[in-house]
């Protein structure tokens, strides 16, 4: 299957343009996303970054897991201010195999302040799915580490 | 004084400034010890910091007034003149005060000298001011040594050309602001062990380092040791981390130190110290004291500061110093009220304590976890190469890594070069190529990329999704490279997280079907962690040399079995694991193992080779 997916590609260029179109368009959602949440995060706005997940979205923050909005919404809102710097992004298009809505993963990884703590690495991991015209995260995982890089 | 009688005997020179120094540094000395106990006991910052500049300025020109009464030639040591009335060339000759507090004094030709003569020579004439030559070392024809304080740097600026040694020759003196790197090697770190050794007093467990340069160890070694230099400031606190974990009292007074940057050693590994003497050093402003908090001090001083003057009086003094060391009973010798508690802030700014897992499904998934991540990377970390992890992809699988490093200095150049970070890497073909798809494609890069080792005990892993149509799990820790000089723990030690989704296959396994690769550079904390055998961990991984399928005991957190029950135990976990890699029934998975002798690595490439043949009949994988 993937062999005929680079045939295809050599021979037309018809779809070599839409499958272009459609890899700058998952770039694009990585970066607007990754800009969005974390702007709202660090600026604390929580129901507005709460809004970015699905009803029933699952959150894994540091192994501490939060499922629902509400939850969500409430533990991000008592964590100390946060400033976080994304320094790497990548994004994959979840395998179509595994799901039958179009699912994107979003994964940065940068450094992070929180208020009266020293700087720690993080990496974020998302699962962004579109619902209803617009993309929401069904599950996200964050890690932090301690100490200076 | 005794070396006075013996330079005065013949020469007339030194007669002359002894005089001077005997009749004013009695003086001079009380004068200041007075001030310095009047300022222990009004402690009123601001009027304090002012009476205490006036009383100085006195001395100053007590000092200046009375050499010049008695005629002395070199009055002009310190740049006073406008206030004095005296003349004016001295504005020109005032030096500029260095950030470090070091000055550089280059003795010109001063090597053809006799080193005590020319020291002494110099001693007497800036007495009363106190003289320490630190690290004195020739460099050509010239004579070099250090000075740790303005006062004397400015005095021997003055004293250029005025000194006459017996040959008649005039001593030309440069001075200079400047403090070099000193380079750290074994010796010196054993010197500095012995010298801390012998300043640690067992009793009281205080370990008393003001003014450390000035130890007779390191003068009479020409040793430089300055603590305002983040290096020896970083080994003395790894001594103190390694030999006295339970300190209690440290004294680092007058050494210049101006920001506390390495302190989080401290903080990690001297959890007793309750008492700790920052005086007498260049400490510009409260905020860089932030790296301390968490030390549990209950006592500080940090009298004799630039960050003392910035306060107009005590109470604000004391509430910004005790929003930082919130423990803090004692200020300066003085004794705080006790503190103003409310229970907000008990929890406010509280980081939530972090889980090192997190499972969806605990015993299922966890099983799954834990044999997926062991065969995983048994895998990956082959020295030979990592062809075998092509049978943990699916066909068309994709894999993506990224590689950054937040500091400078950090070699990930082998991986940021194809790194396909979305920030730094633009142009559609290059993301395209950078993102791999296909399982013989991902094998091919993995093989490109440095040969590892990874610390299982380090990993925090994340099961986030555990259904039989969907698996989604998260890694983070650490790994070495196995093929650079592993002396260098920063160089060879990076940190990583990891992606991986699986969906399950046909025969009943699972294949990966997105991997994202994360690596950057470890962390001071997870340096020090990584590769060290830890009694208790969460993720309950055997220590790395160990993750080896024969030699692995059965998972962890079940009870101690007989011997018998844990052989079998052993067995029936590499059947389940061998099934789940190859997608075998747990009966043919469990004959490939007999057949190899029980031996996974053995049986893993067995079934590899005989699958490349087709030689594996389709009921094997029946489920």
């Amino acid at each position: 299957m993937y062999q005929s997916q680079v045939d295809r590609e050599r021979k037309d260029p018809l779809y070599m343009q839409s499958n272009k179109l459609e890899s700058s368009h998952e770039i694009t959602l990585a970066e607007d996303f990754t800009q969005l949440y974390y702007d709202k995060l660090d600026k604390q706005q929580y129901q507005v970054v709460s809004r970015l997940y699905l009803p029933q979205a699952l959150q894994v923050w540091n192994g501490i897991s939060n499922s629902g909005i509400e939850k969500i919404q409430q533990f991000l809102s008592q964590l100390p201010q946060s400033t976080h710097t994304v320094m790497s992004l990548d994004t994959q298009r979840l395998h179509e195999n595994a799901t039958e809505n179009k699912t994107f993963l979003i994964k940065t990884g940068g450094i992070v302040r929180f208020k009266d703590h020293g700087t720690k690495q993080f990496f974020h991991t998302f699962f962004t799915t579109m619902v209803d015209g617009k993309y929401k995260i069904s599950i996200d995982n964050y890690r932090c580490t301690d100490g200076t890089p | 004084m005794a070396a006075f009688g013996r330079k005065t005997k013949g020469d007339g020179y030194y007669q002359h400034d002894d005089r001077i120094s005997g009749n004013y540094s009695g003086r001079h000395v009380s004068f200041k010890s007075g001030s310095g106990a009047k300022n222990r006991v009004s402690r009123q910052r601001g009027w304090d910091n002012k009476i205490r500049k006036f009383m100085e300025d006195d001395v100053d020109m007590m000092s200046v007034k009375t050499k010049k009464n008695s005629n002395v030639r070199f009055y002009q040591f310190r740049g006073r003149g406008a206030k004095g009335g005296m003349n004016k060339f001295m504005d020109r000759r005032s030096l500029s005060e260095s950030s470090s507090s070091w000055y550089k004094i280059t003795l010109c030709h001063g090597k053809k000298y006799n080193r005590q003569e020319i020291m002494k020579a110099l001693q007497a004439f800036i007495q009363p001011i106190p003289f320490l030559p630190v690290a004195v070392k020739m460099e050509e024809d010239d004579m070099t040594f250090f000075v740790d304080n303005y006062k004397t740097a400015q005095c021997l600026y003055t004293a250029n050309l005025k000194i006459q040694m017996r040959d008649g020759w005039k001593i030309q003196i440069k001075v200079t602001p400047h403090m070099p790197f000193v380079e750290l090697n074994e010796p010196l770190k054993e010197k500095i062990k012995q010298v801390m050794s012998s300043k640690y007093d067992t009793l009281t467990r205080s370990l008393d380092l003001s003014r450390f340069h000035s130890n007779e160890e390191f003068l009479n070694n020409d040793l430089f040791v300055p603590l305002n230099r983040q290096n020896m400031l970083l080994a003395v606190f790894q001594i103190i981390a390694e030999s006295v974990p339970n300190l209690y009292f440290l004294n680092l007074s007058d050494n210049k130190i101006f920001t506390t940057e390495h302190f989080s050693v401290l903080k990690r590994h001297a959890a007793e110290l309750k008492s700790l003497d920052l005086s007498k050093n260049k400490i510009k402003d409260l905020c860089v004291l932030n790296c301390l908090q968490g030390l549990k001090l209950e006592s500080l001083v940090l009298d004799d500061n630039p960050l003392c003057d910035k306060f107009q009086d005590q109470t604000t003094y004391v509430r910004e110093v005790r929003k930082i060391f919130t423990t803090l009973l004692r200020l300066d010798g003085v004794q705080l009220p006790p503190p103003v508690n409310f229970d907000i802030d008990e929890n406010l700014n509280k980081l939530p304590q972090s889980h090192r897992k997190f499972l969806c499904n605990e015993s299922e998934g966890g099983h799954f976890t834990l044999q997926f991540l062991k065969q995983y990377f048994f895998m990956y970390d082959n020295q030979h190469s990592r062809d075998m992890v092509a049978e943990a992809y699916a066909e068309t699988a994709q894999f993506s890594m990224t590689a950054y490093s937040p500091v400078s200095g950090v070699n990930l150049n082998k991986y940021i070069s194809e790194s396909r970070n979305l920030k730094k890497v633009s142009k559609f073909e290059r993301r395209s190529k950078l993102l791999h798809v296909g399982k013989m494609e991902i094998v091919r890069f993995l093989n490109t990329l440095p040969k590892t080792q990874h610390d299982l005990s380090s990993f925090n892993v994340d099961l986030t999704v555990f259904t039989p149509n969907l698996i989604s799990l998260c890694i983070c820790g650490v790994f070495r490279e196995t093929d650079v000089a592993q002396e260098v723990k920063s160089s060879c030690i990076k940190a990583f997280s990891r992606t991986f989704v699986l969906i399950p296959i046909a025969n009943g396994g699972f294949n990966i079907v997105n991997d994202m690769l994360t690596i950057t550079n470890a962390t001071d904390q997870q340096l020090e962690m990584a590769f060290q055998p830890q009694p208790s961990t969460s993720v309950q991984v055997n220590s790395p040399n160990s993750v080896n399928f024969t030699q692995t005991p059965p998972i962890a957190n079940v009870a101690p079995m007989n011997p018998q029950e844990a052989e079998l135990n052993r067995k029936r976990e590499m059947v389940t694991a061998l099934a789940m890699q190859t997608g075998m029934n747990l009966m043919w998975a469990e004959k490939c193992l007999v057949e190899t002798n029980w031996d996974i690595n053995n049986a893993m490439y067995a079934f590899t080779e005989f699958n490349k043949l087709g030689k594996i009949p389709m009921e094997a994988f029946n489920k």
